[in-house]
């Protein structure tokens, strides 16, 4: 399952996601974690809540270099 | 024929514009989730910045920016927050990632959690759950899952070898998948092994 992680990751070079997606599609509960973990990243990756620091900080930052 | 290069070349204030100041919002959302207060995420990205310009230096054009500036600002959280002993649960995690850690590669059993489960699910039921995790956790799932950063690119900003953040992020996605499950089922979802 470590491997499929890699593979979600992008850890692995081509051919060896071939290979592994090979043997994926041949085995139902790999399948099933191959979705599962996939709804997983897709779910962090979107929902996580995403904080932005603004403009305001950017300009303060601007100042302190011109400052220096 | 000698062939000039167009490029321009910066002075160091138009490069920190360039290069640095783009990752100022993925910086300051790290720094905020590694503290979980904008106040303190705030002087964090300051202290990063401020930091990174003084070794403007060091940095070649065109390189890893954003790594760069993530392992300045991990490295300031360390020195200066963690040392506060803000986070209530720093006793405990030393010893548990270090009995974990060494758990590394040994084919642990992956959590898993149903896909209609997550999809089902609000950010702030994730949000939460995340940021409940011990420090160490957390921030592999955040350089990992929310900024994309390849597990190279982890160890290097995080000090370990590559085969620890392939273990430990393991661990942490285990661990939030439980708290996950744990809480869908106290909302009604059937549970699923």
């Amino acid at each position: 399952m470590s491997d499929i992680s890699m593979l979600l990751d992008g850890e692995l070079d081509r051919h060896s996601e071939n290979r592994l997606m090979d043997e994926i599609q041949k085995c139902p509960t790999c399948m099933q974690y191959y979705n599962n973990h996939s709804a997983y990243k897709k779910n962090v990756a979107q929902k996580v809540m995403r904080k932005a620091c603004g403009e305001t900080l950017k300009d303060n930052l601007r100042a302190k270099i011109r400052g220096l | 024929m000698t062939i000039v290069s167009q490029e321009p070349i910066l002075n160091k204030e138009e490069l920190f514009e360039s290069e640095l100041l783009p990752h100022a919002d993925a910086l300051y959302n790290f720094a905020y989730h590694l503290t979980y207060n904008e106040e303190d995420a705030n002087d964090l990205v300051q202290e990063t910045f401020m930091k990174a310009f003084r070794f403007m230096s060091l940095y070649e054009k065109g390189t890893n920016a954003k790594a760069w500036l993530f392992k300045i600002l991990k490295n300031a959280f360390i020195n200066e927050y963690r040392k506060k002993a803000k986070q209530p649960t720093k006793v405990d995690y030393e010893d548990i990632i270090a009995y974990q850690d060494a758990d590394e590669d040994k084919g642990g059993v992956a959590y898993d959690l149903r896909e209609d489960i997550f999809d089902g699910m609000m950010g702030d039921e994730i949000t939460i759950a995340l940021n409940r995790l011990p420090i160490d956790f957390k921030t592999v799932i955040l350089l990992c899952d929310i900024e994309g950063f390849s597990y190279e690119e982890i160890a290097k900003i995080i000090d370990i070898p590559i085969g620890t953040v392939r273990s430990r992020l393991h661990r942490a996605r285990n661990m939030l998948k439980e708290s996950l499950k744990e809480y869908a089922a106290s909302m009604g979802y059937k549970k699923h092994e």
